[in-house]
């Protein structure tokens, strides 16, 4: 089972749909998919209109007991397990825990899930803390959305240190231009910079009306059967992200 | 560990709206109707049920192949030929023809019947219009070859969503309020079409079975035995005359086999003249359709000669068998002309006159006691085995053997007629003792016949061409293999015989045939 976790320090920068869009993708690719929203905000379960059931919280995502909490989209091969509430305070849970079961807690909760699902993606909330250090730890591939802008490329930096002092090879990290302007010059001198670097992936990801729908339409894009930009974009996205993994 | 996605199947009652169900369910759920489906697929299988019988069925819609298991599990799926009747070979390499490869082996797949559907797909929504619960209507009819037609019967199913269990269980409880009856889910659409069609799965099998009384006449056994016969060459004709595989030929042949045997082995108690002018044209039923049976054998084989023979002798082989393939074409014409004439139908609509009118007086043997025979015949029959048997040694010429084969199979044709008669685990032991000595036979005279073919074929080639070295190359080569097999077969003769001459198996018969 490949994990991929989408990620960003920043919010507002298109990860949900990023990961929304790339899960009904390898979906649609034939892969048994799994998105876990892991952002108690629960924008990612809001997309795919499902809520969680009432008995599940924090304490029983770090305990395992997930399986039972697992919805099905209404489309095929993707199944969604809701954000809750709760996961706002993942972060105290873990470090409770203590530093070294915590890893093994969030291990333990996704492997089960390999027997039934080909891909895991992992929708994280828009912080630096604990919960994001053992994401970045225990993912195979993670995704971060780069709106091409100064501040945006700093973040980037820092989220490179965190993966040297985790100890986490750098090779894991995917980085792709997101929400890009092309009539903004400071998305385009930014774009022509980094983007030759191996860090970045080579599709970028305009912004899109289409894709600032989701929140209306409540679906992924090209979910409606009609040809879509926006659908046919996310797969070549997808199609870079499936090679780089296999590579590794 | 995930538990497997709940599904159900009811089906609706005419007196039943389908409409009236939805509308009831739209109090605690909205209600969406996607675009409906038409689907037309056909199912396949062997003549004599293959498929059916290792709980497979295949669906065919298009050139797109789909093998499932009874319970609707997708085991295989290909695309490939869209041939009416087709063998295992014909579907490219890979899992599905690997399937029907070890189930269906020679016999062909051809169409059992054409199922056209229409099926309404609705979605139930919650408060977030999330679908909570898939729900369908399906309904259409099935016919055969355009002939028999038969209307399905509606069916309402429906899938569990993950996670969403209340409304699959409300559904339901909706469903078994309203009326309808639950489908099993090891029950295959399949076998509701079937039924649709008023076929019954396995309704042909090759094997001969029959249940005698014991107070049977010799007029109701023969007849009994009999019809079953002339059945199974009838149900055959067809798939003789259309040559769809070499099996349907290969049965017909075996049921003529067996009359004639019949009425030889009962000739004592059977109307002479009557008797003699149906055995003359079942001998003709026999002659003009072994030419095509012959060639077929050797086609058969052409896995086993290839093993034989080393590469460099292959090119040869396969020419041979192209040469046997054109023959085979010569000789199926003429086959079908005969089987095809008005001399058959005349046969066959008078022997089944014959077994179902009430015995004339001239037959003098009519009312006697079935069983009675049986025995007499039965046991002269073990008696001229066992001392032909007994009196062959290493010397004696192979045509002793080729005799004592068919003294066997007469042996067999009877027990297998009359075996209601008698204790059936007996009679299963005693003919799974034969069996050893009739396969170490079978294979003797098989030998011998090949190479007694392959070298008058060999003595016919003329001319020095490339191709003839080859063939001749070739058959020497096989002539020689099947010649080394011959002796050591031979060898075994010994002791199979000795095995079923034995005290034990002896007394068993003693017993058993009284």
């Amino acid at each position: 089972m490949k994990t991929v976790a989408i990620y960003s320090s920043k919010g507002g920068v298109g990860k949900t749909a990023t990961a929304v869009n790339l899960a009904y993708t390898a979906s649609l690719n034939g892969h048994s998919t799994l998105l876990c929203d892991m952002d108690s905000q629960g924008a990612a379960s809001y997309y795919f209109r499902i809520r969680p059931k009432k008995k599940f919280n924090s304490k029983k995502l770090l305990k395992g007991k997930i399986e039972p909490y697992i919805r099905g989209t209404d489309f095929e091969n993707l199944d969604l397990l809701p954000a809750h509430f709760s996961f706002r305070n993942l972060d105290i849970s873990l470090n409770q825990i203590g530093e070294k079961k915590s890893g093994k807690a969030l291990q333990e909760v996704f492997a089960p899930m390999a027997s039934e699902y080909d891909v895991l993606f992992l929708d994280c909330p828009p912080n630096l803390t604990l919960l994001s250090e053992y994401i970045i730890r225990i993912c195979d591939i993670l995704v971060t959305p780069v709106i091409p802008t100064t501040l945006s490329m700093r973040a980037l930096e820092q989220l490179l240190k965190l993966f040297k002092m985790l100890d986490v090879d750098k090779k894991k990290m995917s980085a792709f231009f997101s929400m890009v302007e092309i009539r903004k010059k400071m998305h385009c001198s930014i774009i022509s910079k980094y983007q030759k670097y191996p860090i970045f992936l080579r599709t970028a990801i305009p912004f899109m009306a289409e894709i600032e729908k989701m929140g209306l339409h409540r679906q992924p894009v090209g979910a409606h059967g009609r040809r879509s930009q926006a659908a046919l974009i996310y797969k070549k996205l997808w199609n870079e992200v499936e090679k780089r993994s296999e590579r590794k | 560990m995930m538990m497997k996605a709940r599904q159900f199947s009811y089906a609706l009652p005419k007196d039943i709206e389908f409409d009236d169900i939805v509308k009831g369910l739209q109090k605690h759920y909205s209600v969406l109707e996607d675009q409906p489906i038409k689907r037309s697929e056909q199912y396949l299988d062997t003549f004599d049920w293959c498929l059916y019988q290792n709980k497979m069925v295949i669906q065919r819609i298009g050139g797109h192949y789909l093998l499932s298991a009874f319970d609707g599990k997708v085991l295989s799926e290909a695309r490939g030929t869209q041939k009416k009747n087709l063998f295992w070979w014909d579907l490219p390499s890979g899992a599905l023809q690997e399937s029907l490869r070890s189930v269906t082996d020679i016999r062909a797949l051809m169409p059992l019947l054409q199922v056209q559907k229409t099926i309404r797909r609705i979605r139930l929504l919650n408060k977030d219009e999330k679908t909570v619960l898939q729900l369908s209507l399906e309904w259409g009819y099935a016919e055969t070859d355009g002939i028999q037609k038969g209307e399905l019967v509606p069916v309402v199913s429906g899938r569990e969503i993950r996670g969403y269990q209340r409304p699959f269980d409300r559904v339901t409880e909706v469903l078994i309020k309203a009326g309808l009856d639950e489908i099993p889910a090891e029950d295959p659409p399949f076998l509701r079409a079937l039924d649709a069609v008023d076929r019954k799965p396995n309704d042909y099998c090759s094997k001969f079975s029959i249940a005698l009384d014991h107070d049977y006449r010799v007029h109701e056994a023969v007849s009994a035995i009999c019809l079953q016969l002339l059945g199974g060459m009838k149900i055959n004709l067809p798939g003789v005359i259309q040559d769809v595989d070499s099996e349907f030929l290969h049965d017909f042949r075996i049921a003529v086999r067996r009359t004639r045997s019949l009425i030889s082995q009962l000739k004592k108690v059977l109307p002479t003249e009557k008797i003699a002018y149906f055995n003359n044209e079942f001998k003709w039923l026999g002659l003009i359709t072994g030419p095509v049976r012959d060639l077929d054998v050797y086609l058969l084989k052409k896995e086993e000669f290839h093993d034989m023979l080393p590469e460099q002798l292959h090119p040869g082989l396969m020419a041979f068998l192209e040469s046997l393939k054109h023959m085979r074409k010569k000789d199926l014409r003429a086959m079908q002309r005969e089987l095809r004439s008005e001399r058959i139908e005349k046969l066959f609509s008078d022997w089944e006159l014959f077994l179902t009118s009430s015995p004339g007086e001239s037959w003098t043997g009519a009312e006697k006691y079935c069983k009675k025979v049986a025995i007499k015949v039965i046991n002269k029959r073990f008696q001229h085995l066992l001392k032909d048997g007994l009196q062959i040694d290493d010397t004696t010429p192979d045509q002793a053997l080729h005799r004592l084969r068919i003294q066997g199979k007469k042996l067999r044709y009877l027990i297998e007629f009359f075996r209601s008669f008698f204790a059936d685990n007996e009679v299963k032991i005693f003919l799974k003792q034969m069996r050893k000595l009739q396969n170490n036979l079978g294979d003797f005279n098989d030998l011998s016949v090949q190479q007694a073919m392959l070298c008058h074929y060999q003595e016919g080639l003329t001319g020095r061409s490339k191709r003839t070295v080859m063939v001749a190359s070739a058959l020497g080569g096989l002539i020689s293999h099947l010649s080394d097999d011959h002796r050591r077969v031979r060898r075994k003769f010994k002791k199979a015989f000795n095995n079923f001459s034995s005290p034990d198996n002896i007394a068993l018969f003693k017993n058993t045939f009284q």
